[in-house]
């Protein structure tokens, strides 16, 4: 199973473009997170499939998820 | 005197050559705070509806509130305020680096300047020697030059000074003001208020501290948020990279305004004008402002291609979305030319964006030819033409000239067709947040005080899920993107809020983004002060601040009518992450009426007026509207 994650977080080491992460079964959010060495509350805003979701959603086989840091006005 | 205001206002009548002191109660401060919320008070009391904003009864204000005094993180900001040359409506916009601070340190409050100079002078206030002085011989200077030229003349490097440039001087409804080379009160048009008054720049210093209720208590708190704020800056990478950080992100959720507003995905030139790469392509460093541990504005250095060598401040992720993606212009080094350009002739990059992305639209549509733009050919993405146009602006000069008093006016001599296409409103253009993606910021932008705004009302940042006032029941709970939840109860909040941070006046960087808890800001005010405010008096008092606004808009006709959205804002993008989305903005603005217990033609009743104790400024509804 594999998800395409796309990560909008200034400060890790991923670019923004869409990579692919390998999943076990029932992952959440926030076992991904945790597969790619990001703290939960760097994360404010979850979208799968273009849909806001929370960080105990389950990420299913083929699901496209995008993280985001929190986004302020400037 | 109270702990950590002066009490008093300096009064300088330009007319008249007179410089005044004025005694400002407690009872103000405590109603108003200060900054934006005492600006308000002026200009409720001493102006009357329906005043030329580039007229001799315009007043201008430029205002402190209890943070200039201490050293507190956020505490460089400050407010000028006026009637708006560019909406007609109640006008304000906030810039950083040492104003405020050095305002204050000189032993005011306020600054009010009044009437109009038959000769183009600057105002050199250092503690209490106040002068006049002669600007003949910098009358014509780019707002840069004219710092460094005040300085020198007055021989004094430390000197604060807000300035403006040529846009200024000739009543471009866009000009903003300049602050020490380095910040910009950009919005609604104040630098044209100082032109109308022949007034090039004021220079401030001042040697004086405002007492403190507990210094103590105070510096402890300030430094506990200061490392705090310094360290999620640094985590977060706001600090390395300033608010170009946020491209990617939001063009990712269609926040970004693209082609005038008509695009829907930009992914690649995002990223090009964007951080990481704007940090590297621009060699860009932080340059905070007086006491800032954050440190959002770009210090920035482009030594090739010569063409674009240049050294100064880079451009903030708003100039990157109204001169970049908005005008499909991917190349960051241009952006920072044009970024530069605007600075320098001192006008306002947001709605200049505004005035360059309407154009390209205009000529694509047809409503423009060469034969009008005098050869320019408007094409999207097109740098030259983006820098030709912004001098063209700025100094009021060949075609861009028609844009003298802003886009929507411009529109008008150009088609009428063209009007719709002016994303604005009552006059003020959006900055580069769309409420199609955060549909609270419909109702925010159409009810805002001084027109499309996502500061006066951090609203979308919530919907985001990165910002929450838990003090004031904002939570992630509170308001969802895309659904119809909350929205004029969030916006309604935020403007307060809002209001609130710029009467204090603090830098909304500081919560929003660095997460300094509300309840820290208002035990650092009660440190300073020695009152006793609670969450709710806090609130109340930027409802206050905002209600008041509303009340100065309402002289002069802006009612119901104008609380609403241009219509680009309902047109649903075909692809990206906010397809098929608009706001459901007519629900929106029925609920905002109802909860701020305005009446169906946005009339602010009476029973609210005395819930705020605003009873002393009710106008007959029959005497706002002509």
């Amino acid at each position: 199973m594999k998800a395409r994650v796309r990560l909008f977080v200034p400060s890790s080491k991923y670019s923004t473009n869409f990579i692919d992460v390998d999943l076990e079964a029932e992952c959440t959010v926030n076992t991904l997170l945790e597969k790619l060495d990001i703290s939960p509350v760097q994360i404010s805003l979850v979208i799968i499939n273009g849909e806001q979701q929370r960080k105990n959603t389950i990420v299913n086989d083929g699901d496209e998820v995008i993280l985001f840091s929190p986004i302020t006005g400037g | 005197m109270n702990n950590g205001y002066w009490n008093k206002a300096l009064r300088v009548n330009l007319t008249m050559g007179t410089i005044s002191h004025q005694y400002v109660d407690d009872e103000a401060f405590k109603q108003f705070i200060g900054g934006a919320g005492l600006a308000t008070k002026i200009l409720l009391e001493e102006t009357i509806g329906k005043i030329n904003p580039l007229g001799e009864e315009n007043k201008l204000v430029f205002a402190c509130g209890p943070f200039q005094g201490p050293i507190v993180p956020g505490g460089a900001k400050w407010t000028v305020a006026a009637k708006s040359p560019l909406t007609g409506t109640w006008g304000e916009s906030a810039a950083g680096a040492g104003f405020g601070i050095s305002l204050k340190d000189a032993g005011y409050d306020l600054l009010i300047v009044e009437g109009k100079s038959d000769k183009p002078v600057y105002l050199n206030i250092v503690d209490d020697k106040v002068e006049i002085c002669d600007a003949r011989e910098i009358w014509g200077m780019d707002a840069f030059q004219a710092c460094d030229a005040i300085r020198s003349r007055e021989d004094d490097e430390k000197l604060s000074v807000a300035t403006i440039g040529p846009a200024g001087e000739k009543l471009v409804a866009l000009a903003c003001i300049a602050v020490d080379n380095h910040s910009f009160a950009g919005r609604c048009g104040l630098g044209a208020v100082m032109g109308s008054k022949n007034l090039k720049g004021v220079a401030v210093k001042g040697t004086k501290k405002v007492p403190l209720f507990d210094d103590e208590l105070l510096q402890s708190l300030s430094n506990k948020h200061s490392k705090q704020i310094y360290q999620s800056g640094k985590e977060s990478g706001f600090r390395e990279h300033g608010t170009p950080c946020m491209c990617t992100p939001v063009e990712a959720l269609g926040d970004m305004p693209i082609k005038n507003w008509t695009g829907d995905v930009w992914t690649e030139g995002a990223a090009k004008i964007g951080a990481p790469n704007y940090t590297e392509a621009l060699n860009a460093k932080p340059l905070p402002c007086k006491y800032c541990p954050l440190g959002c504005h770009r210090q920035i250095k482009i030594e090739d291609p010569e063409e674009y060598a240049m050294e100064g401040i880079g451009p903030e992720y708003e100039t990157l979305g109204m001169l970049g993606s908005n005008c499909l212009i991917d190349d960051p080094k241009a952006i920072a030319v044009g970024n530069d350009i605007c600075n320098r002739l001192g006008i306002d990059t947001i709605s200049a964006g505004t005035c360059i992305a309407f154009a390209m639209e205009c000529y694509e549509k047809g409503w423009l030819t060469k034969d009008q733009t005098g050869g320019l050919e408007l094409k999207w993405g097109d740098t030259r033409v983006m820098t030709e146009l912004l001098k063209q602006i700025g100094n009021r000069d060949g075609f861009g000239a028609i844009f003298a008093g802003g886009a929507l006016k411009a529109a008008a001599k150009i088609h009428p067709d063209s009007v719709e296409r002016v994303a604005h409103c009552k006059g003020l253009d959006f900055a580069a947040h769309d409420p199609r993606t955060n549909f609270s910021l419909a109702i925010n932008c159409a009810t805002g005080t001084r027109g499309a705004c996502h500061m006066r009302g951090m609203s979308g940042d919530v919907e985001m899920g990165g910002f929450f006032i838990p003090e004031l029941g904002i939570t992630s709970e509170t308001s969802e993107m895309f659904n119809d939840e909350n929205k004029a109860l969030l916006a309604i909040k935020l403007q307060d809020f809002a209001a609130l941070l710029n009467s204090l006046v603090l830098c909304a960087f500081m919560v929003d983004g660095a997460e300094m808890p509300f309840q820290a800001v208002m035990d650092m005010f009660n440190a300073i002060t020695g009152w006793k405010f609670s969450i709710e008096d806090f609130a109340k008092a930027g409802a206050r601040v905002f209600t008041a606004q509303r009340l100065i808009n309402l002289r002069d006709g802006f009612d119901a009518k104008t609380d609403n959205l241009p219509k680009v804002m309902f047109e649903a993008a075909k692809e990206g992450f906010r397809a098929g989305k608009v706001p459901n903005f007519q629900v929106y603005l029925k609920d905002y009426y109802l909860i701020r217990g305005w009446n169906e033609n946005g009339y602010v009743t009476q029973p609210v007026l005395d819930e705020l104790g605003l009873s002393a400024y009710y106008v007959d509804p029959g005497n706002w509207a002509e």
